[in-house]
């Protein structure tokens, strides 16, 4: 990668990447409307990384990217929440990778960086998948045997 | 100076983490004035975003500095913007239609067009190009996992899409049949419900995850501010 390019904020997901795409794809312009992909590279991206916190944001952007820049590989940078969502992009093909949740964080850090930042969160998030589960089994429990009563009422 | 200013600001996380946090004992005073203040902040930040950074150099400066035929095209936004301002007077509420109407219709053709272009018609195919043989053959001993998983998104594709089907019987022959779905459909969708089930629990199970990760983190700046505070004492 030889340079990065940072177009600033851009509003509206679905919007903005349609006219992101469009500024590549279409081979017709209006005459005299101002420039607005002045600061694009004239050859296009080799990459596109989508950072999204909510699947609805990512999916707006690969709906529009894939379609018009197919053959952009488009990267995913998600919270755990999204990607349930965003696998079957991934499965299809149309998102070339993702990296989501603590599991994803740790395999890249040992890869590249080999700090410990995630090591610290670990076993917090393992404390705390457990009591989650602890919660809902004791939950799923009284609530059964609430019912139960209510029921014989 | 900077040391200072760095302080400064890991005491302010440092107390909003603590406030938002006291919404554990109750709803309380701190916990709504930090809710209020984020709220406030994020406004604030946006309206500044929203005019740095789009209206001043998309609208206001090309429209200022331009030749006259790129004032006439970015004069039409301006005109739907002063549009939509002038219907906020009870008397010309109708000519913000114009604007609205310019809108929904954008957002439609530009939702429209991403989902079906950028995930039905590439899901479909995914499902199709998974039961291509000559992908099995490439994919050598794995190739019944591969036609199991293919089944199994066939049948979760066809499921979900049944659980949506709105339709009634042809015929009813009685009252209750009014109200019910052609029997195949009704088989089917309750196939669909399982997936859907597995599907929002995976959700859920992703919520909680990315709250926890950023509880952990909130937990772990307390932890590391109160240790600094006592190594410095």
């Amino acid at each position: 990668m030889d340079s990065v390019l940072d177009l600033g904020y851009i509003p509206i997901g679905s919007y903005a990447a349609f006219d992101l795409g469009m500024g590549f794809s279409a081979n017709w312009e209006l005459v005299g409307l101002p420039d607005r992909s002045k600061d694009l590279p004239s050859d296009g991206f080799e990459g596109i990384l989508i950072f999204a916190d909510t699947y609805e944001g990512a999916r707006a952007w690969i709906e529009q990217l894939t379609t018009l820049m197919p053959q952009t590989p488009v990267n995913l940078l998600v919270t755990e929440q999204a990607l349930p969502m965003l696998m079957p992009y991934f499965d299809s093909e149309q998102v070339t990778g993702i990296v989501s949740g603590l599991n994803d964080a740790a395999i890249l850090e040992a890869e590249f960086s080999g700090g410990n930042q995630t090591a610290a969160r670990w076993w917090a998030y393992q404390a705390g998948v457990i009591l989650l589960i602890m919660v809902m089994v004791i939950g799923a429990i009284y609530a059964g045997n609430q019912h139960e009563e209510e029921g014989e009422e | 100076m900077n040391f200072q200013y760095e302080i400064f600001w890991i005491v302010v996380s440092f107390l909003l983490t603590v406030m938002v946090l006291s919404y554990l004992l109750g709803d309380n005073i701190f916990f709504r004035f930090s809710a209020h203040l984020f709220i406030g902040l994020t406004s604030g930040y946006v309206v500044l975003l929203i005019i740095k950074e789009i209206l001043l150099p998309y609208l206001l400066t090309p429209f200022l500095g331009g030749t006259w035929i790129e004032r006439l095209w970015l004069g039409i936004p301006i005109l739907l913007i002063l549009l939509l301002i002038v219907s906020q007077i009870k008397k010309f509420t109708w000519i913000g239609s114009l604007p609205l109407a310019y809108l929904a219709g954008l957002a439609a053709a530009v939702a429209v067009g991403g989902a079906v272009f950028g995930t039905l018609v590439p899901q479909s195919r995914a499902i199709v190009d998974s039961f291509d043989p000559t992908n099995l053959d490439l994919r050598g001993s794995r190739s019944w996992l591969t036609i199991i998983d293919a089944v199994v998104m066939l049948v979760g594709t066809i499921g979900t899409l049944s659980f949506f089907y709105f339709g009634r019987k042809k015929k009813p022959e009685t009252d209750a049949d009014r109200k019910k779905r052609p029997m195949i459909f009704e088989g089917l969708s309750k196939v669909g419900q399982v997936f859907i089930g597995i599907t929002l629990g995976a959700v859920f199970a992703g919520v909680f995850s990315s709250a926890l990760l950023a509880l952990i983190d909130r937990i772990l700046v307390i932890g590391q501010f109160i240790t600094n505070l006592m190594g410095n004492v």
